[in-house]
């Protein structure tokens, strides 16, 4: 009789979290009355081609979900940071058909080959504020500003759309159905558990211990609490911020949550340097050895790798719930239905080759 | 060469022992909340076994504000005397602690390590090298002509330039995380200072810092014309060398680990002049304390003013700069 007041506050909160992912419109990404013209992240109005057969994406997201969406053939060009730090690239790299590199940083476009190009679409990032007009007003080739930039919503829909503009909303539409189904799988099995204990989490991102988001839906949708979500980010337009060790000290955290997309030669922070950290000696998570890589932000998101990230962390928030989860088999099977790669889960834990291994 | 301001010298007091005063106070602020008494308890739990703490508050002070203050208080010595002492060198007042290229070369090896070495090679150790590189080039460009001075700031405004270009390469070629993380680094941080920060670069802080301090005699015989500093007998290009080295040493070990902090030099020496005048026997020491104030001052804001860490090399400038034009029209002179 306690517990049932509890537990019905718990299961309602859960069940308005999976209206808000899956029922709300997205804020960032609206569609106005004329239908070839779009707002994009940047507010920017943007009038779309009524064919749009040759793509340049210099946004790996959206080079994720055109590929996703089977429409790798689209694509006329590739960008720097799929070609040089994106992990499925060396496994997509024959179907994207040797394409030209166009830029070599963020900023950093080769323009004459881009005209040679003729592209019809260019895809940017909103973190390049000002690249999207610039190249719109160069080359006057429609240039849409697009990205989930770290919500699930955003994620969805921005599939959906661009499913709408390559003409497969089918496809779209099942990739999308996948994903809400595998969350709800979450979702669900949480709200029929409680009382629910959710861990405090602290993420440190970016390659550094201090550097967390303060907006981290896997965590949330994974039955987890980001203690960094009460801060504002340290610039508008991102999602992260700088805290002290003292700040993680006095948050005292149950589990800490470590940037694991880097190759092992380039990470800055493991598990074993956490532990050996005399500074954070004293905190629950690393007395407990609860200390976790997880995939986190790699050029916003990967579709595949963002839904196979809220399984394993909800096995490692909720060992006890989740014991039935194979994330291999699991992941395989997501990475074989966006990507078409059955072995792309086992592969990339090969390449990432997390030290602590894999909650299984 | 007594100053009519050398006679308060209550105040010359109050500024040498300010920063022990504030390191003890700064000890109780930050975002963990511990009590004065929680404070005191915890520095004496080591010596009194009767007194038990937490353990978390045995890591907040000794793990993670008494280092951090230590490095504070070190840091803001060693950029404020350097900088105290090659403005007298050049008999300069826009001269700083990186005029010889030193932060552009510290620049470059800290981004030669986040974007391409790796853990393998750290990058405290890479800036600390490439800044003594940068200097150590200015020397060897300038040859014998040393002694000119303007010689000398010139080839460092060089170099400056040449390592800014090499950083902006490797900018080119990072990817945006390996980014973030550089420039986290160029702002100048404080906040993961440990003791091995200390062990590692603290010897050489205080190794330039005293042999500044002991050449603080010789800087007002070097602010004289070169001719009467050699017809006073004294070996100028060994003095004028000596003063480079053990600055570059300082600040080299100061920026290795803790990042570029701007302004900390080029201020804090005008502030102390402005208050006891030019004489660099009493300059050199001073800046060392109130520069160690000065970043302890800094370092407790960021720590305590927003929900996040400020970069306190952003901080420096947005303390220093309003502080020092407040000074200037005060005084309506610069002293050097």
């Amino acid at each position: 009789m306690v517990n049932r007041p509890k537990k019905f506050y718990l299961m309602m909160s859960l069940l308005l979290l999976e209206i808000c992912l899956f029922s709300l419109p997205s804020f960032s990404i609206q569609k106005s009355k004329h239908p070839f013209k779009i707002r994009d992240n940047l507010q920017r109005e943007v009038v779309l081609p009524h064919q749009i057969k040759r793509i340049l994406s210099l946004q790996p997201e959206i080079t994720r979900i055109l590929i996703a969406l089977g429409q790798e053939k689209k694509l006329i060009g590739i960008d720097y940071f799929i070609h040089r730090y994106d992990h499925l690239y060396p496994l997509l790299k024959p179907r994207l058909r040797d394409l030209p590199l166009v830029s070599l940083s963020s900023e950093s476009i080769n323009w004459e080959l881009l005209l040679r190009l003729k592209p019809d679409l260019i895809f940017t990032s909103p973190s390049e504020t000002h690249l999207a007009s610039s190249l719109q007003k160069k080359t006057g080739i429609p240039t849409l500003v697009l990205s989930s930039q770290g919500r699930l919503t955003s994620l969805l829909e921005e599939i959906k759309l661009i499913g709408q503009w390559v003409n497969q909303e089918k496809r779209a539409a099942y990739l999308c159905g996948f994903f809400q189904d595998k969350i709800k799988m979450v979702v669900s099995t949480l709200a029929r558990t409680a009382p629910l204990q959710k861990p405090r989490v602290y993420l440190a991102f970016w390659s550094s211990l201090t550097r967390t988001p303060v907006d981290y839906e896997p965590v949330k949708v994974a039955g987890g609490i980001n203690l960094a979500e009460e801060l504002l980010p340290e610039d508008l337009g991102t999602v992260g911020t700088v805290v002290s060790v003292e700040k993680i000290l006095a948050w005292n955290p149950d589990i800490i949550l470590l940037h694991g997309n880097y190759l092992p030669e380039e990470r800055k922070i493991t598990p074993a340097l956490v532990f050996q950290d005399k500074r954070l000696s004293a905190i629950r998570a690393v007395k407990n050895k609860q200390v976790y890589y997880t995939f986190g932000f790699w050029y916003w998101w990967d579709p595949a790798q963002v839904l196979v990230e809220i399984m394993y962390l909800a096995k490692i928030f909720h060992p006890e719930i989740f014991t039935r989860i194979d994330l291999e088999k699991e992941g395989n099977q997501v990475y074989q239905i966006f990507y078409s790669l059955p072995h792309g889960f086992t592969y990339l834990q090969q390449r990432l080759k997390w030290e602590n291994g894999w909650s299984k | 060469m007594k100053s009519k301001f050398i006679s308060s010298q209550r105040l010359t007091w109050i500024m040498l022992l300010l920063p022990f005063g504030l390191l003890l106070f700064s000890l109780g602020l930050g975002p963990y909340p511990l009590s004065p008494s929680d404070v005191i308890k915890t520095l004496l739990s080591p010596f009194i076994s009767a007194i038990n703490v937490p353990e978390a508050f045995s890591v907040i002070i000794f793990r993670i504000r008494l280092p951090r203050l230590c490095l504070a208080f070190l840091v803001g010595a060693a950029l404020s005397v350097s900088g105290a002492s090659l403005q007298a060198l050049f008999k300069n007042p826009l001269i700083n602690e990186y005029i010889l290229g030193l932060s552009s070369g510290a620049a470059f090896g800290a981004a030669l390590s986040l974007v391409f070495l790796g853990q393998n090679f750290p990058p405290q150790l890479a800036a600390f090298i490439l800044a003594v590189v940068a200097v150590g080039g200015v020397l060897l460009i300038a040859g014998h002509s040393e002694t000119h001075l303007i010689t000398l700031i010139l080839t460092g405004v060089i170099m400056t330039a040449f390592f800014s270009a090499l950083l902006s390469l490797v900018e080119y070629f990072a990817s945006p995380y390996a980014l973030q993380s550089l420039f986290f680094w160029l702002m100048g941080n404080l906040s993961l200072a440990t003791w091995k920060d200390i062990i590692l670069a603290g010897p050489l802080m205080t190794f330039g810092i005293i042999v500044l301090l002991l050449l603080r005699w010789r800087l007002n015989v070097l602010s004289l014309s070169d001719d009467q500093v050699k017809a006073l007998g004294i070996n100028l290009r060994l003095e004028k060398i000596l003063v480079i080295l053990a600055a570059t040493l300082a600040t080299a070990a100061a920026t290795s680990v803790v990042g570029i902090i701007g302004w900390v030099g080029l201020i804090v020496p005008h502030l102390v002049r402005m208050m006891v005048g030019p004489d660099n026997r009493l300059v050199i020491p001073l800046s060392a304390t109130v520069g160690a104030s000065f970043l302890i001052l800094a370092d407790d804001l960021t720590r305590n003013l927003a929900s996040f860490e400020i970069p306190i090399g952003i901080l420096t400038s947005l303390i220093g700069i309003p502080l020092f034009i407040v000074l200037l029209k005060k005084t309506q002179r610069v002293w050097l």
